[in-house]
């Protein structure tokens, strides 16, 4: 597990599926990811046992009441570069807006840089969706690009953005010594 | 089991699923074990899978620590890496409960004296980073000596940390 400020992050498991089946059929949830509904209960059984199959690492974002309200990951770690992409979905629409998504994000930073040791840590987002890019920002990712025409979704095609913290970004917003290592 | 006063060794089975997922998934565990391949948290359905990859693989020995007076499990002793060529294995001490080093010092002199006695080992080794002190007290109070250091070989709080290595030879045990 991870402990954040206000969110933890465990292993995603087959116990918190009907969640998942919920998030992930939801249009409002899912109108900014890449994932096209409809998934079924078994469709995400398999997900489940495919992370587990393939070793990737899933966390399910638990508030500090063990109550799960989305999924972060690390999408693609490439160890020979130290880079990893990652992904996140706040599917509990409830907890939009007060700090949960930005929490798992930095708690999972300070364990690809501090713990790892990753030189890079980047995502893409749909160049619409500024209130997530916002909030990337604000965890310290910069924007590197505009990935234009990069997918389609539900008949719009869509310009991506590339963003991306380094080693170097985290350490000098969050240097070792103020955290008391 | 293997009976000391305050601790007892049994053989690591599928029911000890859930004290297992609880010590993998906590952070101080993790940390502590300086092991860059301990992922950041295990579902319980890895747990089980990595429980039975252990009991399936002939070179390993996986030891419970319980607390003979609650029957609590405390940790687990890995015995690892068992070469019958050199007699050699690798002793990991995962320590998952708060308890006092009585209990860690006897588990440990528990489990060498079973890798000696009972499975006629001639020599055990193990790997502590080098920031545990308390961890790296235990072993030399066992008799573990220091052989040398591995210069900066895991990843830890923003930076490559050192671990030490020691041994102890079987003609250096303390008797159970």
């Amino acid at each position: 597990m991870l402990s954040g400020e206000i969110v933890d992050l465990v292993a995603a498991e087959r116990a918190y599926v009907p969640m998942y089946v919920k998030w992930i059929n939801d249009p409002e949830v899912t109108q900014w990811l890449k994932a096209d509904p409809p998934f079924s209960v078994e469709m995400e059984h398999g997900w489940v046992d495919r992370l587990r199959r393939e070793g990737k690492t899933t966390f399910t974002i638990l508030t500090k009441d063990g109550r799960p309200i989305g999924n972060i990951g690390m999408e693609e770690v490439v160890w020979k570069y130290r880079r990893v992409t990652i992904g996140i979905m706040i599917g509990e629409k409830d907890c939009w807006g007060k700090g949960y998504g930005s929490d798992a994000i930095t708690t999972l930073l300070r364990y690809c840089f501090e713990e790892l040791g990753m030189r890079r840590v980047d995502l893409i987002t749909d160049s619409e969706n500024h209130r997530a890019q916002h909030a990337y920002k604000k965890c310290g990712f910069r924007v590197e690009g505009l990935m234009r025409q990069y997918r389609t979704k539900n008949g719009r095609i869509i310009d991506d953005v590339m963003m991306s913290i380094l080693s170097s970004d985290w350490f000098s917003l969050h240097p070792p010594e103020g955290r008391g290592a | 089991m293997l009976g000391g006063e305050l601790v007892g060794l049994v053989p690591l089975q599928t029911t000890d699923e859930l004290a297992l997922y609880k010590w993998l998934n906590d952070p101080r565990v993790r940390k502590a074990s300086g092991r860059q391949t301990w992922k950041p948290a295990y579902s319980l359905e890895q747990v089980q899978d990595l429980i039975k990859e252990r009991l399936a693989q002939p070179s390993r020995f996986d030891l419970m620590i319980v607390d003979r007076q609650t029957e609590r499990p405390m940790g687990l002793i890995e015995l690892a890496h068992i070469q019958p060529m050199s007699d050699s294995a690798q002793i990991t001490l995962i320590w998952g409960e708060k308890g006092d080093d009585e209990m860690a010092t006897e588990a440990l002199i528990l489990a060498a004296g079973y890798a000696f006695n009972s499975q006629g080992l001639h020599r055990l080794w193990t790997r502590v980073p080098a920031r545990e002190k308390d961890k790296l007290g235990l072993f030399r109070k066992v008799g573990f000596e220091q052989e040398g250091s591995l210069r900066e070989d895991h990843f830890c709080e923003g930076g490559w940390q050192d671990s030490v290595l020691l041994s102890l030879l079987s003609a250096e045990a303390r008797p159970c």
